[in-house]
C-alpha cells in the first residue's frame, strides 16, 4: 500500500507508470492483431515490446529502491535490484524467442494463412513507438547496461557495414559510425524484415515467408538481448569487473610494497550495482607491523575504487595460536546473555556530518 | 592514393591506376571462361560427355606442350627433362583425380545449367578455404561471419528455391550412355531429388573435393617436383587427355555421335534432335577448340598472371565476382543460339525456352553470393592479439594470450572426453546427464515415428521435448560450471552458477505457464476439435520417462548438496574457522539448480497427465472443454510451484541475508559487541554465496587498548556457528582513523548511520 502511494507521489515513477500502462495496452493490442492476422513475425516483433515494458517496469523499481533505506536484511542496499530485474527482463525476451523459435518450427510442417492487411500498419506503430520508448522515456540502468555490455553480433555487423559504406561515401561517417544503440537498431532490423516478408508475399511468394521472418526476428533479439543477460549475470554471479582487474592489480601491486605486508589472500572485488563496488581483501603482516597503519594505507589506496571495501588484517601466529587457547575464553564469553540493546545512529546527525556520540571515547574524525 | 602506388606494397588497396589492367584483363577472361561453359553446355546436348571432355584436353595439351614445353623443362637445369617412374606415378594419380572431377563438373553442368554451375563450382577456392575456416577453426571477423552465412544462405536458396521440375525423375531415361551417367541416374532416383537439386550437390562436392584435393599432399609434392604450377598443370592436362583416351575411343566406335542427352530436353525428344545433328566433326570442331580454350587455356594464364602481379585473393574475390556476373549477363541473351534451332523444328521450341531458366532464386543467390565473395575476401585481422607495437621493419606486433593459444591446441575428441568426464565425476550432474539422454532418445524415437508416419501431432509434439530438453541442458551445464575452480574474475568460484541456473529455470517456467496459459484461455472460447488417439500413447510413454525423472531428482532435491562439501574445501585455506557440514545440515541446503530441474520435470509430468485425463474425458464424454480446462489448472500449477524458487534465488541473487540464518547472526553480533575491548560494529554483511556457502564481512571498532588479533580470533570463534566459507573482519581503532585523516583519504564510505555501539560504552 505504501509503495502505491510512494508511485502515485515520485514524479519520475509516475512517468514510468503511465508508460508502462500505455505500453502494456500496446502489447495487448498488437498481440490481438498478430493472433487474427495469423502472423509469428509480428508476434515475435511484439516481444521486443514487451521488452521495454519491462524496461519501464525496472524504471518503477529504480526509483521504488533509490526511495529504501538499507534494512537489516539487504545489507548492501537495494541497488541491486535494477540488476536483477534488468537481467530478468532479458532472459525473459530470450525465453519468448525461444518460443518463437519452437513455434517456428512447428509451423514449418504446417500450412499457415497470413492476413497481411493490418499487417502493416501494425509493425510501423510498433516500430514508432518501440523507438519512441527508448529515445523518449530517460532509462538511466539501461543505458548504462547498453553503454557498458560487450556489443551484440547484430552491431558488429552493422559497424563492419558501415564502415566499409564510409569508406565509399565518407559524408555518412557522422551518422552511421558512432556505436548505435543496439535495442533502436532491433527494432528497425526486425521491422525491415516484416516490411519485407510483407512485400514478398504481395509479390505472391508463399506465406511461409512470415515464419522465416519470425526466425530472423527471434534470432536477432536473442542476439541483442544475450550480451545484456551475460553483463547483468556476472554482474549477479559476483565476478570482479574485467576491466577494473588491470586497475586493481596495480593498486594491490602498490599495497603490497607497504611496510610490514607479506601477502594479500582471498581478494574478492565484485560489483554491487551499476557502478557500485564492494570488495574484501585478508592481508597477512609482519608479527612486529604496525595493524592500523597497514590497515589505514591498504584501505585508503582501494577505497577510490571500491566502495563497500572490509579488509582483514591478520598476523600468522594469532590464528595458530588462539585457536587452541582462545576456546576457554571464548565459551565464557558466549555465557553473557545476548540481550544488550543497542543503539542505532540517528541518520540525521550523519548528515550534519557531526558524529552523535562525541563524549565516547571513540572518536570517528569526519573530513 | 598515388603516394602509395609508388611504392611497391603489397598491400589489400591498391591503387586503382594499377590494377586496371589486370582488372580489364580479369574481365574478359571470365567472361570468356563463362562464354566457354555456356558453348560447353551446348556442345553437351550433341556429343557424348567423355568424348567433348577427350577432344577439349586433346586441343589444351597440344596447346600446352607448344606453350609450355613440360618435357623438355629448359628452365630448371638441375632436373633431368624425363620423369622419374614415381613421378610418372604421381602424376597418373593427380590427373586421372582431375578427370573424375571434370567429369563430375560436366554432369552437375548437364544437369543444372551453365548459370547454377557457375554460381556453385565457380567460387573461388581462397572464399571456400575462408568459409571453412571460419566455421571449424573459428577464425573470423564479423564481416567473415556475415560471409559465411551469405553463402550458405545462397547455396540454400539455390537449392531450395528455384523452380523445378515439379516430380522428381522416378527412372532414368532410356538409350544409350556410359556406365559412369547410368550410376549417377540410379543415385538421382534413389535419392529422389530433381535435377537441379541433383546437379547443385554434384557440383558442391566436386568443389569440395577439388579444393581438397588441391590442397592435398599429393598436389603440393608435384608443385615442388615438377617445379611450379604451370608445367604441373600442361603435363596433367596431357595426362588427362591420355587417361580419357581409351574410353573416349571406345565410346566413339560403339554410339556413332548419340545425342544421347543427359538434358531434359533430349530425353523428351531424342528421335527428333538425332535426326537433326549428324553433322560432320568440323561442325563440332571450332566450338569445341573455343571450350578448351576459354575454359583451360586463357583462364589459367591470365589467373596465374593476375595472381602474380597482385595478393592472392584479388584474383580470386574479383575474378568469381567477374564469372558470376559475365554468367548472368549471359543468361538473359543466350537464348539466341537456341532460337535458330527453334526455327528449324518449332514443335520443341517452348521446351527449350524453359529449359534452365532464370529464376528469382537464381538472381537473389547471385546476389548472396557476390556480397560473401567480398566479405569473405576482406582481410581477417586478428582482435584477438593484443597490440604491442612496431617491430624494427614497422610491422605491427601482436601478443596473443594463452587462452587463444589454448582454443586451438586441443583436439574435438579429447575435449568431448573430458567434458564427459567431468559430468560423470559430480552426482548431480550425472543425473542430469542420464536424464537428458533418455530424454533425447525418447524425443529422437518420437521425432522419427513421427516422420515416418507423417504424423504432425507428434513431431510437433517431439519439438516441444526438444525445447523442454534444452532446460535441462542448462541443469547439466550449471551444475558442471559449478564445479570449476576460481579464477581470477570468478574469484568466489562458480558456485552461484548454480543460483543463476535455478533463476533462469524458474523464469523458463514461469514462462511456459504463461504461454500455456494464454493459449488454453484463447481455447477456452473456441475449443478445437482434437484427434488424440495417437497421442495418449505418446503421452504415457512421456510420463513414465518424467516419472522416472521426478523418482531420480526428487532423491537428489531431498539430499542436494551433500556434493557440494568438496566444493567448499576450496576456500578453506586462510582462515581458522572450521566448516565441516556435518550431515545433519544437509536437509536446510536447497540446490537452486536441481530444484528447477525437479520443477521442469515436474511440469512436464503434469503436462502429461494434463493430455491422458484430457483425451480419456474427451474419448469418453465429448467434453472439448476438457483440454484447455486442464491447460489452466496446469499452468496455474506450475506458476505457484515456481514462485517460492524464484523468491529463493532472486533473494541470493540480490545477496539478502539468508533468512534462515538472519536470526542467528542478529545474536551472534550481539554477542560480538560483548567481547572485551569491541566498542561498535558497522558494515556487518552475511550473504550467500552459492547452496551451501556463506559469506559475512564486518567493521568492528575497538578500544586503542585492545589486542587486534585476539579479538579477532575471539570473534572467529564466535561467528564459526555459522559454518561460514569467508569472513572478512576489519578490526579499527581510533587510530585508523588518524590515519586516514593523515591520508587525506575520502571518509565518506565510513557512513555513521549504521555503526551499532555496545550499550555500556554509550552508558558511560
Amino acid at each position: 500500500m505504501t509503495n502505491l502511494t510512494f508511485l502515485l507521489k515520485n514524479k519520475q515513477a509516475k512517468q514510468f507508470f503511465y508508460w508502462a500502462i500505455i505500453s502494456s495496452v500496446v502489447v495487448l493490442s498488437l498481440f490481438y492483431v498478430s493472433h487474427s492476422s495469423n502472423s509469428l513475425a509480428l508476434a515475435s516483433f511484439t516481444y521486443i515490446i514487451i521488452f521495454d515494458f519491462f524496461c519501464l517496469l525496472n524504471g518503477i523499481l529504480n526509483s521504488w529502491a533509490r526511495a529504501q533505506l538499507a534494512k537489516s536484511s539487504f545489507t548492501f542496499g537495494f541497488k541491486r535490484f535494477e540488476v536483477l530485474s534488468l537481467f530478468s527482463s532479458a532472459i525473459l525476451t530470450i525465453l519468448a524467442s525461444f518460443f518463437v523459435i519452437k513455434e517456428g518450427f512447428e509451423y514449418l510442417f504446417d500450412e499457415i494463412q497470413v492476413h497481411t492487411s493490418r499487417l502493416i500498419p501494425a509493425s510501423i506503430f510498433a516500430f514508432l513507438f518501440h523507438t519512441f520508448l527508448i529515445l523518449g522515456v530517460k532509462n538511466d540502468s539501461l543505458d548504462y547496461v547498453i553503454n557498458s555490455s560487450s556489443s551484440s553480433w547484430l552491431q558488429e555487423h552493422f559497424f563492419d557495414i558501415s564502415e566499409t559504406t564510409c569508406r565509399i561515401i565518407p559524408f555518412f561517417s557522422k551518422l552511421l559510425l558512432p556505436r548505435m544503440n543496439p535495442i533502436l537498431l532491433l527494432g528497425f532490423i526486425n521491422f525491415v524484415t516484416i516490411a519485407g516478408s510483407f512485400l514478398l508475399i504481395q509479390l505472391g511468394s508463399s506465406h511461409m515467408i512470415d515464419v522465416y521472418a519470425a526466425l530472423l526476428i527471434a534470432t536477432t533479439t536473442i542476439g541483442t538481448m544475450t550480451p545484456f543477460a551475460i553483463f547483468t549475470g556476472k554482474i549477479l554471479l559476483q565476478t570482479t569487473p574485467s576491466h577494473l582487474i588491470t586497475q586493481l592489480d596495480k593498486i594491490l601491486r602498490e599495497a603490497s610494497t607497504l611496510d610490514g605486508v607479506l601477502e594479500f589472500r582471498d581478494e574478492h572485488f565484485w560489483t554491487i550495482s551499476f557502478g557500485v563496488l564492494a570488495g574484501s581483501l585478508h592481508v597477512r603482516i609482519r608479527r612486529d607491523a604496525d595493524e592500523q597503519l597497514v590497515l589505514a594505507h591498504v584501505w585508503h589506496k582501494l577505497a577510490g575504487v571500491i566502495h563497500h571495501l572490509t579488509i582483514h588484517v591478520f598476523k600468522d601466529d594469532w590464528i595458530r595460536r588462539t585457536t587452541h587457547q582462545l576456546v576457554y575464553s571464548q565459551s565464557n564469553l558466549n555465557s553473557f546473555s545476548a540481550s544488550t540493546g543497542n543503539f542505532k545512529a540517528n541518520s540525521n546527525a550523519i548528515q550534519n556530518s557531526k558524529h552523535p556520540n562525541t563524549d565516547s571515547d571513540f572518536v570517528i574524525i569526519n573530513p | 592514393m598515388n603516394d602509395h602506388s609508388k611504392q611497391p606494397r603489397r598491400t589489400s588497396s591498391f591503387a586503382l591506376n594499377d590494377v586496371v589492367h589486370l582488372l580489364i584483363l580479369l574481365l574478359v577472361s571470365k567472361f570468356l571462361k563463362s562464354f566457354g561453359i555456356y558453348l560447353c553446355y551446348d556442345l553437351l546436348k550433341h556429343i557424348h560427355i567423355v568424348q567433348l571432355l577427350f577432344f577439349s584436353l586433346l586441343i589444351a595439351a597440344l596447346f600446352y606442350l607448344l606453350l609450355q614445353r613440360p618435357f623438355s623443362n629448359p628452365g630448371t637445369s638441375k632436373k633431368s627433362s624425363t620423369l622419374s617412374k614415381i613421378q610418372y606415378i604421381r602424376l597418373f594419380k593427380y590427373s586421372s583425380f582431375q578427370v573424375f572431377i571434370k567429369l563430375l563438373w560436366l554432369f552437375g553442368l548437364t544437369q543444372c545449367g551453365p548459370l547454377r554451375t557457375t554460381l556453385i563450382f565457380e567460387q573461388s577456392e581462397f572464399v571456400v578455404l575462408c568459409a571453412i575456416k571460419a566455421i571449424f577453426l573459428s577464425q573470423t571477423n564479423p564481416s567473415r561471419t556475415r560471409g559465411v552465412f551469405l553463402l550458405l544462405v545462397g547455396t540454400l536458396v539455390l537449392f531450395a528455391f528455384d523452380h523445378d521440375r515439379l516430380q522428381a525423375p522416378s527412372d532414368h531415361p532410356e538409350g544409350h550412355h556410359g556406365i559412369i551417367s547410368h550410376l549417377f541416374y540410379v543415385l538421382i532416383s534413389w535419392f529422389q531429388v530433381s535435377d537441379h537439386k541433383a546437379g547443385i550437390i554434384l557440383l558442391v562436392s566436386a568443389l569440395f573435393l577439388q579444393i581438397g584435393f588441391n590442397h592435398g599432399s599429393l598436389t603440393k609434392v608435384l608443385i615442388t617436383d615438377l617445379g611450379g604450377h604451370k608445367r604441373l598443370k600442361a603435363l596433367s592436362t596431357v595426362f588427362s587427355a591420355i587417361i580419357i583416351a581409351p574410353w573416349a575411343i571406345f565410346n566413339l566406335f560403339t554410339n556413332i555421335i548419340d545425342p544421347s542427352a543427359y538434358t531434359s530436353l533430349a530425353t523428351e525428344d531424342s528421335e527428333l534432335l538425332t535426326s537433326q545433328t549428324e553433322h560432320s566433326w568440323l561442325y563440332y570442331l571450332l566450338p569445341t577448340l573455343l571450350v578448351s580454350l576459354f575454359i583451360y587455356l586463357i583462364d589459367f594464364y591470365v589467373d596465374s598472371y593476375v595472381s602474380n602481379k597482385t595478393e592472392s585473393n584479388f584474383a580470386a574475390k574479383h575474378g568469381s565476382i567477374f564469372v558470376f556476373t559475365a554468367s548472368v549477363g549471359l543468361s538473359f541473351i543466350w537464348n539466341y543460339p537456341h532460337l535458330v534451332k527453334v526455327m528449324v523444328m518449332d514443335k520443341i521450341k517452348t521446351i527449350i525456352e524453359q529449359e534452365h531458366a532464370l529464376s528469382w532464386g537464381v538472381i537473389i543467390a547471385y546476389f548472396l553470393f557476390v556480397i560473401a565473395t567480398h566479405s569473405l575476401s576482406s582481410p581477417l585481422i586478428s582482435h584477438k592479439g593484443s597490440f604491442i607495437g612496431y617491430s624494427s621493419v614497422g610491422s605491427p606486433l601482436y601478443s596473443l594470450t594463452g587462452e587463444n593459444l589454448k582454443k586451438t591446441s586441443m583436439s574435438m575428441v579429447t575435449v568431448t572426453k573430458n567434458i564427459l568426464r567431468e559430468i560423470i565425476s559430480n552426482t548431480d550432474s550425472r543425473k542430469i546427464f542420464y536424464f537428458l539422454c533418455l530424454n533425447l532418445m525418447f524425443t529422437f524415437v518420437e521425432l522419427t515415428y513421427g516422420a515416418f508416419t507423417n504424423s504432425l501431432g507428434l513431431i510437433s509434439d517431439g519439438f516441444h521435448m526438444l525445447f523442454d530438453c534444452s532446460a535441462l541442458v542448462m541443469g547439466l551445464f550449471a551444475a558442471v560450471v559449478s564445479q570449476w575452480k576460481p579464477t581470477r574474475i570468478y574469484s568466489y568460484g562458480f558456485g552461484r552458477v548454480e543460483i543463476l541456473s535455478g533463476f533462469i529455470n524458474g523464469l523458463f517456467l514461469v514462462v511456459i505457464s504463461l504461454f500455456v496459459f494464454a493459449e488454453a484461455f484463447m481455447r477456452l472460447f473456441e475449443p478445437p476439435e482434437i484427434k488424440s488417439e495417437k497421442l495418449i500413447y505418446v503421452s504415457f510413454a512421456g510420463l513414465c520417462v518424467n516419472l522416472f525423472g521426478i523418482f531420480a531428482f526428487s532423491h537428489a532435491h531431498s539430499h542436494g548438496g551433500i556434493s557440494d562439501d568438496s566444493h567448499a574445501h576450496s576456500h578453506s585455506h586462510s582462515h581458522g574457522h572450521n566448516h565441516s557440514h556435518g550431515p545433519g545440515n544437509c536437509s536446510s541446503s536447497e540446490n537452486d539448480n536441481m530444484r528447477g530441474v525437479y520443477l521442469h520435470v515436474l511440469a512436464d509430468t503434469l503436462g502429461s497427465v494434463g493430455v491422458i485425463i484430457s483425451s480419456f474425458l474427451i474419448q469418453q464424454f465429448g467434453w472439448y472443454i476438457a483440454d484447455p480446462l486442464c491447460s489452466l489448472c496446469i499452468s496455474i500449477m506450475i506458476f505457484l510451484s515456481v514462485l517460492p524458487l524464484l523468491k529463493h534465488s532472486s533473494s541470493v541473487l540480490l545477496l539478502r541475508t539468508p533468512e534462515n540464518k538472519e536470526k542467528q547472526f542478529k545474536n551472534l553480533v550481539q554477542k560480538i559487541l560483548n567481547v572485551e575491548g569491541v566498542l561498535s560494529y558497522r558494515d556487518d554483511h552475511l550473504w550467500q554465496l552459492s547452496s551451501n556457502n556463506y559469506v559475512a564481512s564486518l567493521h568492528v571498532q575497538i578500544s586503542q587498548d585492545a589486542y587486534e588479533q585476539l579479538v579477532s580470533s575471539q570473534i572467529h570463534s564466535i561467528l564459526k556457528e555459522l559454518k561460514l566459507n569467508n569472513l572478512t573482519l576489519q578490526i579499527e581503532k581510533k587510530i585508523f582513523f588518524q590515519h586516514l585523516q593523515g591520508l587525506g583519504a575520502n571518509l565518506g564510505q565510513i557512513d555513521n548511520a549504521n555503526v551499532v555501539y555496545r550499550q555500556d560504552n554509550l552508558n558511560r
